[in-house]
């Protein structure tokens, strides 16, 4: 084609950006004329046109015609133009379903041309394409040319390959059938180009039907044993410098991959080849070139990938552990990345883990040495993954001292994992609380929120360090210029503990506030605010010092800050300083409780940071090595609400819900909570019993809560506006529960609606004992809230903070009413006052399955109604909700959309102005999956309210500071 | 399942039962059994997109084998080309990219580079990078850039003879190249001599 090389020459010829883009205008130009011209184009030239639209968008510019020309080259029979044609089509790959039509129906008469090329040309196109309309016309076609007898060798490859990749988009449409065990059977074809094709198909397949395919492992094996064993020269074409079928051998190692260790029949087999391919390794090259051993060694690593798999040959991994040691210092760089990478996934093994713990002086000084930031990177990632109790000091020392002069693209991940394994591995928690101290030291700007305050969350909870804490913090503010992380952890320890290195005169209360506040003015307005919650606990920590700080409140500088927060704190906290008595300062400001157990916050952070695939493993697999840090259970399971959301303000215990701080309550009620049972506190609710809470919605029983040392399960019943609720509490441990009470608190808006009555149980729970709890339960008036169930007690000396909250929902209280269409559009159409309807729409989170919704909303209590609605995908359902002044008629109607992935959502009640708080049920109901989105988060931040006021470690201050000023 | 009672068996530890262990491990022994767990298991090579570009930033061939927008596709190359032609000599041809995993080798003044899953196979990888270039080598006789821009189309055949949806379609440099010049074969019968003024468009 001469005239598309004159263009080839001529864009290359230009000599600047501008002339080749005004050439490439001038040709678009000229394409357009000619295509849109009188005269018809014969093929020649439009494969021309065609091709040079194809240069045109290889330079980068967007095309946006001649996609029905290239179709009708495809539906030409000369060969040139069809694959021109095609061409196109698979790199400007259009999902315009007019065009796909004509597509498809091209490629369905190459189907079925037989003639191989013509199908080879289809074929390609449908996987490159790989459309669902392309799937849905083909996925039942592809099978059967990949079957059948009479198909050459070239196109059964194409076939298979083209089925994997319609497979991969769209499983559901290809039909699974006879076929499939044929397919199995071509690992034993003859052509090793086909079984090379179907192998990756067979493994693709068996993934999803492991079942139906188990015969293609002993298939594999024998073919793998025939490959390994072969001289080189047997495979003829298909050995790649003197290795034999490197890409097969791949793909049949990855097959195996699929399953478990298969039987010992096959397994002996299995592992000859596999010591084969090791012993090969061992041998001199066969050739200098690097193709020869890049080939030899992919066949090696996916090898030791299949020996890591399998976990059950100690001996095979221990040698695949050495191979990989002697890579490590191998002079190729892509095999030290290799063996870096690989001895990651061996370091989780048992029976490997400490033969990898072995090369951990050649790991470190990889990290010092090795000149490409990938391969430092896996360094790291590797010391990580070695790391225990045993090498714990030498690895967080390496890796901190790495940090000084590492690169800024992995510097943030460093931080997070040097701080997760000093937190995992520390004995001595001085250690720890130097190494976040030297972590801020060096790469503060690094040290995300959620490490100051997982340094912050173990002070707090172990007394033992929480002396040398604020030694410590003290003597690292003391340095000139200081990170602003420091400064924040520094105010709050000193907030907290000051007093303990008090009695020094050279950290006495005036110079340790002096010293904070000559940081105070180059801080940010968080860091500020944070510090003024840390001169208020000051106040109550050091009488002497008050007048001092009430001095600096009284400063136009915070009194009148721009700033609204600052300006918020010092008035509130100067007035609280000088209108509360004593008691009530120590009251408010006493020391923080324990925080409550949940996941490390930077785990969380870690797990968003690297997907979360890769993390929570290493939380499996290292659990038994791991200390509690807090001396408690483990949490419960994470769900995200246990990640951090960081609020603007310095917000520590905000690291499951969104705390707001906690604003003039509308009675007086939160300050008698306050001074009526100050000594305890309620703890934030527990990570993830939202979902188990909205679960109880639709049911009865089961279990609400448990961790690692306590199981609480439920069982109750109702009955028009009555219910019992037997609660269960058991002992997972062997070890006493001391102080054990369960407390029930219905907050304010609560405890005029629902009456709830029940007796303490015994304050000690034996070690594998279960107690049981009786709760009688009267509905006066409908509600919204649900009410907490707090549970505190001692075990093994430290103290436990349980909050759960307790599943009794309006709906408990509904009857389900059956009707008939026409009464129930009838008293729909009268519930038409606004008032009396609320509706929402959302999105749903979980596939939309008609019969899961259907049990749902039986089970949230109403009836449900068939044929009622003249659309048979809508539900509709009726109901009464009973309660002790007044019953309530509910009509619902639930309209999925199944296009748009959504539902709408109407409610009408009789009691008008009740609607909305009925529909908030729905949504806790569904809530696990449908109807989340309604979930109001006031409810959360009611049902815990003191929970909330921990805000800058200052409990309650701001509503005691309101009470005196309404005084 | 077979390995869902090997899995009680054998703890938490093995890796069998959490086979990737580790961060930054690929996680690539995936068991089964495991309900549709976080991790990927470990499916047949993949191969994302394959570029060729010039040292000078200049894309020469592009093939993508998972659908992605126009939009996606120039931010992708523009972003890849900038961190690969940032590369010194030596380093790894490895390298983790977003979620993927690119592997690399410079031929003369071109890059191939080709962007597969985190739990695939690198080496391999790498030596189907070279296949390719052998069978440009074959096909053209010491291929060179120039080839490759004047034959572009060329190019793309071979490499559609060679992978199919990002897979390896035949690793035998004969049959790739047989069937190669059997469409040549083809092209010439279909193709009668033109002259030069028709070739311009003139005749």
């Amino acid at each position: 084609m001469r005239g598309l090389a004159v263009f080839i020459s001529d864009i290359r010829n230009c000599k600047s950006k501008e002339a080749e883009i005004k050439r490439i205008n001038k040709e678009l130009a000229n394409i357009r004329s000619k295509f849109k011209g009188d005269k018809a184009l014969d093929g020649y030239s439009k494969k021309k046109y065609v091709c040079k639209l194809l240069f045109i968008f290889l330079l980068g510019h967007d095309i946006d015609f001649g996609h029905m020309e290239a179709v009708n080259l495809l539906s030409s029979n000369r060969y040139t133009e069809k694959q021109i044609g095609y061409l196109f089509i698979s790199v400007l790959v259009n999902s315009n379903s007019e065009l796909i039509r004509l597509i498809n129906n091209a490629i369905k008469n190459d189907l079925a041309s037989r003639n191989p090329t013509f199908m080879g040309l289809a074929l390609h196109c449908i996987a490159s394409v790989g459309s669902r309309e392309m799937a849905e016309a083909f996925a039942g076609e592809i099978p059967k040319v990949l079957v059948a007898g009479d198909t050459m060798d070239s196109v059964k490859q194409s076939a298979a390959l083209c089925l994997l990749r319609l497979y991969r988009t769209s499983p559901d449409l290809v039909p699974m059938g006879d076929w499939t065990s044929r397919v199995v059977h071509l690992l034993n074809d003859q052509h090793l180009g086909v079984v090379t094709a179907a192998t990756s198909l067979i493994t693709t397949l068996a993934q999803k039907n492991p079942e139906e395919f188990k015969t293609s492992v002993s298939l594999a094996v024998s073919r793998l044993s025939r490959i390994v064993t072969s001289a080189s020269t047997d495979l003829q074409d298909y050995t790649y410098y003197f290795v034999p079928a490197p890409w097969l051998s791949v793909k049949l190692l990855r097959l195996l991959q699929c399953y478990p260790p298969p039987d010992p029949a096959v397994r002996g087999r299995l592992t000859e080849c596999l010591e084969t391919i090791l012993n090969k390794a061992q041998e001199p090259p066969k050739s200098k070139k690097v193709q020869h051993s890049n080939a030899k060694n992919a066949v090696l690593f996916e090898a030791i990938s299949l020996i890591i798999h399998h976990d059950s040959e100690p001996n095979l991994l221990v040698r695949a552990c050495n191979q990989l040691g002697q890579f490590l210092q191998h002079r190729e760089t892509n095999l030290r990345y290799l063996a870096l990478e690989s001895m990651c996934t061996l370091a989780s093994s048992e029976f490997s883990h400490e033969a990898v713990k072995t090369h951990i002086e050649t790991v470190i000084n990889a990290l010092k040495t090795e000149r490409d930031v990938s391969v430092r990177q896996r360094a790291v990632d590797l010391l990580y993954a070695m790391c225990d109790r045993s090498n714990a000091p030498q690895i967080v020392a390496e890796m901190l001292s790495y940090l000084e002069t590492a690169d800024y693209s992995i510097r943030e991940e460093i931080v997070l994992k040097v701080a997760i394994l000093a937190e995992k591995y520390a004995v001595d928690y001085t250690w720890y609380v130097d190494t976040i101290l030297n972590l801020i030291r060096i790469a503060g700007d690094y040290v995300s929120e959620e490490v100051w305050y997982r340094v912050i969350q173990i002070v707090i909870n172990r007394d033992d360090v929480q002396g040398y804490a604020a030694k410590t913090v003290f003597e690292a503010l003391q340095a000139p210029a200081c990170h602003e992380n420091l400064v924040k952890v520094g105010g709050y320890i000193l907030g907290e503990f000051g007093n303990l290195i008090a009695g020094d005169p050279r950290s006495s209360p005036l110079i340790q506030f002096n010293l904070l506040h000559s940081k105070f003015h180059l801080c940010s307005v968080p860091t500020r605010a944070l510090l003024l919650s840390t001169y208020i606990k000051f106040v109550n920590l050091f009488p002497e010092v008050k007048p001092t700080i009430q001095d600096v409140l009284r400063s136009d500088s915070q009194l009148r800050n721009a700033d609204v927060e600052l300006q918020q704190r010092a008035v509130e906290y100067l007035r609280l300083s000088t209108v509360a008595s004593t008691d009530i300062l120590a009251t408010v400001l006493e020391e923080m409780p324990p925080f409550p157990e949940r996941e490390s916050s930077i785990l969380a952070k870690l797990k968003k940071k690297k997907g979360p695939s890769t993390v929570t493993d290493l939380e499996d697999t290292k659990r038994e090595r791991s200390v509690d840090v807090n001396g408690g259970p483990e949490p419960a399971p994470a769900s995200t609400s246990a990640m951090s959301t960081p609020s603007p303000s310095a917000d520590l215990l905000g690291l499951g819900r969104p705390t707001a701080r906690p604003h003039p309550p509308p009675g007086g009620g939160l300050l008698v909570d306050v001074f009526s049972d100050s000594a305890s506190v309620v703890a934030p609710l527990a990570p993830g019993s939202e979902d188990n809470f909205a679960r109880f919605v639709c049911k009865n029983n089961g279990v609400l809560f448990e961790n690692q040392l306590l199981q609480i399960g439920l069982k109750s019943e109702f009955r028009q506006n009555l219910g019992r609720m037997f609660i269960f509490y058991g002992n997972k441990t062997s070890t006493q529960f001391l102080n054990f009470t369960p407390t029930l608190i219905c907050s304010d808006d609560l405890q005029p609606n629902l009456n709830l009555q029940t007796k303490p149980v015994d304050p000690t729970v034996e070690g594998g004992a279960q107690v049981q709890q009786v709760v009688n339960i009267e509905c006066v008036s409908d509600f919204t809230e649900a009410p907490v169930l707090n549970i505190q007690f001692r075990y093994g000396g430290t103290f436990q903070n349980v909050s759960v909250q307790l599943p009794i929902t309006l709906n408990k209280f509904f009857q389900p009413t059956e009707m008939a269409s026409q009464d129930f559009f009838q008293r729909w159409k009268q519930l038409s006052n606004p008032q009396q309807e609320v509706q929402n729409i959302f999105k749903a989170k979980h596939p939309m399955d008609t019969e899961v919704t259907k049990a749902k909303i039986i089970g949230f209590g109403s009836a449900l109604l068939e044929e009622v609605d003249p659309n048979p995908a809508n539900f509709v359902g009726a109901g009464i909700i009973h309660t002790k002044t007044t019953q309530i008629g509910c009509l619902l109607r639930l309209e999925p959309n199944l296009q748009a992935q959504m539902y709408r959502l109407t409610l009408r009640t009789t009691a008008g102005q009740c609607s909305a708080r009925v529909l908030r049920l729905p949504a806790a109901c569904a809530a696990v999956d449908l109807l989340r989105p309604l979930t109001p988060p006031a409810i959360r931040g009611k049902a815990a309210p003191r929970g909330t006021t921990s805000l800058c470690g200052c409990r309650g201050a701001l509503s005691v500071a309101l009470l005196v000023k309404e005084k | 399942m077979v390995g869902c009672a090997k899995r009680e068996g054998r703890g938490k530890r093995g890796a069998w039962a959490a086979p990737a262990g580790v961060l930054g491990g690929r996680p690539r022994g995936e068991p089964l059994c495991l309900p549709s767990g976080p991790q990927r298991p470990p499916l047949p090579q993949l191969m994302r997109f394959m570029l060729l570009f010039s040292r000078q930033g200049k894309l020469r061939l592009q093939k993508w084998y998972l659908a992605t927008s126009d939009k996606e596709r120039k931010k992708m190359v523009r972003e890849l080309m900038q961190v690969v032609l940032a590369r010194k000599p030596k380093m790894c041809s490895f390298l983790e990219w977003r979620d993927l995993k690119v592997v690399y080798k410079r031929y003369a003044s071109l890059y191939f580079c080709c962007a597969i899953e985190g739990q695939d196979n690198e080496l391999i990888t790498l030596e189907l990078i070279h296949r390719y270039v052998e069978l440009l080598d074959k096909y053209f006789g010491s291929v060179c850039e120039l080839d490759i821009i004047f034959n572009f189309e060329k190019a793309y055949f071979i490499l559609d003879e060679f992978l199919m949806g990002g897979d390896v379609q035949d690793t035998s440099k004969k049959s790739v190249l047989k069937a190669i010049e059997q469409a040549d074969l083809l092209q010439e019968e279909d193709e009668s001599p033109r002259s030069v003024l028709e070739e311009m468009g003139l005749a």
